[in-house]
């Protein structure tokens, strides 16, 4: 081949694989055959069916799905959590987003919104105009913030703002019953301490940890409250939010979490030390949510070992005489691609995961059913998995809950976290954490 | 007679799919970069409003952005000057046989073949004050949190990253040092010029090349620092350790803040640019060994 000939074929063979590159795979391309493509991020799917491997599970979800509704086909895909944001802005960009996505109510629900199916018309033509009373209340409290339609379905519920303890360590420095209040709290930590333990393990390098925490003080101190500045309508500078922002400053100064905590994530620095691949428990507390409640189904290896600590589960301690909040809000929710070529088939989907699928919820997964009329757990429980089922679910069953775990606005959820990290270094008083959230909020659109 | 027209269109042929990919993949980014450093997006919407540079004055207004700027600086000149002490003066050490060295050497050059993120891991582990196997001796120093200590967590990362890419230094410096006249050593041998000196007065000016090599990759390394970061600290405690990437990441995937992480993109730009100006000028320059 002259050189004419070989830069040609170059320059064409370049060409091609570029345009073969530009036009892609559409994997929204089985127009309206009944294929639809899903992708979430892992935990979303809990344990289903006992399943923990990626393939296994997902293969579980999408036989289920297909055998029910036949003429649908679905393909399952979850990716980790950044992995799976990362991709579908791509996707997004590129026209190949799936089907349904899997998506966290609150702020990224908020921030995908436009590229997402309103979903009244379709949940309204399914159940009727009175749908809504098929669901908790605490169901579509960080997907309805924003007031402007319904474009996601929480599949399940997480309970968070409690502590799991462990009465073998906690017995070595003489606590039988986990501590009450706050000063119980500081107390039982200083035991520990001196006895060589690590005290309450909290995840500060985590964001949501952060908040989870914060949100459960400030909800316990003022509830009210909470709820007014979380919706970007209250002062920060309320005596009870600054107390709350004390209150969390305190749980480092007074070393009532370990050293080291804002270096600290819980998964899987923190929860390691909690129970290790061989059911070793090194830990005598851990701030943790009801996701944990598989960890106490007998099926899972190393549970005798595990099991034999005591493992209990407690709300937060009183502060100054107020009963402890508990966070009740969705934790997974499923949205369609408002560019699906398969929108009915895709909501089939979503519809299913949320409304007949609640058994396998409530049984496999660790958390909450979204039903008012949420089914009870069919599968044989162990005492320990009953008891903590029977904390929490009382404990959100109550009114003391508060129904989000974050923001909706990136920007509040940033300076919050922020001022919560400088409040645990002492670099600013909780009277100045009050102020610099005033002025972070004052530019957020209410 | 050669068919100067026809050899050009050739050329260009043959040029072609370079160009295109350089263009597509190289250039169309740089300024769609600028371009979306312009406008209020989330980088997910398709709508954007256009807001002209006040993405740019936020950002010189982010107290944030400082600090990332004060890390990059710090991280340059300490790790830079560090790792080249400690690389000549290891690679001048290795360059005569002793028993043992070649061991010694790949030992001190291994760190370098591993990812950063391994790095970061295991001394994260270390590092643990509660479980990590350093925390007897660094207690007994007085330190119980480094990582959580927003006055010493960047410098952990310093030190870790003079560990890694010590090695590395050396064995650059090793290959200059052996590649020099035998003759030169000689002489010094025979003047009576003892080892600091054959060091600082010969060898050090002898191998500039080398150094400046390794000062344009150490500015760049530090520029792009991403890895160690996220491993170590994610950027705090209290943004304490955020560089340009890991403040960029926050920015366009955790904030949702696109327009803003591409105006941070931008000002690194404009920094690995200057960088580069100097290198050209550098390498063009005579006086380069």
């Amino acid at each position: 081949m002259n050189k004419k000939g070989l830069s040609l074929s170059l320059a064409a063979a370049f060409l091609i694989s570029a345009s073969l590159f530009a036009n892609g795979s559409s994997e929204s391309d089985g127009a309206g055959d009944g294929r639809i493509t899903v992708q979430s991020w892992q935990y979303a799917l809990g344990d289903y069916k006992g399943f923990s491997k990626d393939d296994e599970l997902t293969g579980a979800v999408a036989k289920d799905f297909n055998a029910s509704h036949p003429g649908l086909q679905a393909e399952v895909k979850i990716l980790r959590d950044a992995d799976h944001y990362t991709s579908l802005r791509v996707d997004f960009a590129a026209g190949t987003a799936p089907d349904v996505i899997g998506i966290a109510p609150g702020a990224n629900l908020d921030q995908f919104k436009d590229l997402l199916e309103p979903l009244r018309p379709y949940a309204e033509k399914e159940w009727g105009p009175d749908w809504k009373d098929k669901f908790t209340e605490a169901a579509f409290t960080t997907i309805e913030l924003s007031g402007d339609g319904i474009y996601a379905f929480p599949s399940a519920m997480s309970a968070s703002g409690t502590v799991w303890y462990n009465r073998q360590l906690l017995g070595e420095v003489g606590v039988d019953e986990f501590p009450a209040t706050w000063a119980e709290l500081e107390e039982t930590t200083a035991a520990l301490r001196d006895a060589g333990l690590i005290p309450l393990m909290f995840g500060g390098k985590d964001a949501w940890q952060s908040y989870d925490m914060f949100i459960t003080i400030l909800g316990t101190i003022n509830k009210n409250l909470a709820n007014k500045l979380f919706a970007n309508e209250g002062d920060w500078t309320e005596a009870d939010a600054v107390e709350a922002f004390a209150y969390f400053q305190n749980l480092y100064i007074d070393g009532i979490v370990q050293d080291g905590a804002l270096s600290t994530t819980l998964y899987n620095e923190g929860y390691s030390l909690w129970k290790d691949d061989d059911g070793n428990s090194n830990l005598p507390m851990i701030f943790n949510g009801s996701w944990d409640l598989g960890s106490l189904k007998a099926s899972n290896s190393y549970y005798d070992k595990f099991s034999s600590y005591g493992i209990g589960v407690s709300t937060f301690p009183d502060i100054e005489g107020n009963e402890a909040v508990v966070l009740t809000a969705p934790d997974v929710a499923w949205a369609v691609n408002a560019d699906s070529d398969n929108k009915d088939a895709a909501w089939n989907f979503v519809q299913w995961l949320c409304y007949d699928m609640q058994q396998e919820v409530v049984d496999g997964l660790g958390f909450f059913s979204v039903l008012k009329d949420a089914p009870a757990p069919t599968v044989a429980l162990t005492p320990d998995y009953s008891a903590a089922y029977e904390t929490i679910s009382s404990a959100v069953a109550s009114d003391r809950t508060v129904g989000f775990r974050s923001s909706f606005y990136p920007d509040m959820n940033k300076a919050l976290f922020e001022n919560l990290q400088l409040l645990a270094i002492s670099e600013i008083t909780p009277e100045e954490a009050g102020a610099a959230m005033n002025a972070a909020c004052a530019s957020i659109g209410r | 007679m050669v068919n100067f027209k026809r050899t050009t269109r050739t050329g260009l042929l043959y040029v072609m799919p370079l160009v295109l990919f350089v263009a597509v993949f190289m250039v169309y980014p740089v300024f769609y970069n600028i371009l979306t450093s312009l406008f209020d997006w989330n980088g997910i919407s398709k709508s954007k409003d256009f807001i002209g540079l006040r993405n740019y004055s936020d950002l010189f207004g982010d107290p944030v952005f400082w600090i990332t700027v004060k890390n990059f600086f710090l991280f340059a000149f300490f790790t830079v000057f560090t790792q080249a002490v400690l690389g000549i003066v290891l690679a001048f050490m290795f360059s005569r046989k002793f028993y043992g060295s070649d061991f010694a050497k790949s030992v001190i050059f291994m760190p370098a073949m591993l990812s950063s993120i391994i790095m970061g891991t295991i001394f994260f582990r270390l590092l643990d004050p509660n479980v990590g196997f350093l925390r007897i001796p660094l207690k007994a120093l007085g330190i119980s949190a480094p990582l959580s200590n927003p006055d010493l967590a960047f410098w952990v990362i310093i030190l870790v990253n003079i560990w890694q890419w010590t090695g590395y230094s050396m064995s650059l410096y090793f290959g200059s040092i052996v590649s020099l006249p035998t003759e030169l050593f000689e002489a010094a041998k025979v003047d009576g010029v003892g080892n600091v000196k054959l060091l600082t007065k010969i060898i050090v000016p002898l191998v500039r090349g080398t150094t400046y090599n390794l000062t344009i990759i150490g500015i760049i390394g530090a520029l792009k620092q991403y890895d160690l970061v996220a491993s170590l600290t994610g950027g705090g405690p209290a943004n304490s350790t955020q560089t340009f990437t890991t403040y960029l990441y926050d920015a366009a995937f955790t904030n949702y803040k696109q327009g803003y992480a591409s105006a941070i993109a931008f000002i690194m730009f404009l920094i690995a640019l200057a960088v580069t100006v100097i290198q050209l000028r550098m390498y063009n320059s005579k006086d380069v060994g």
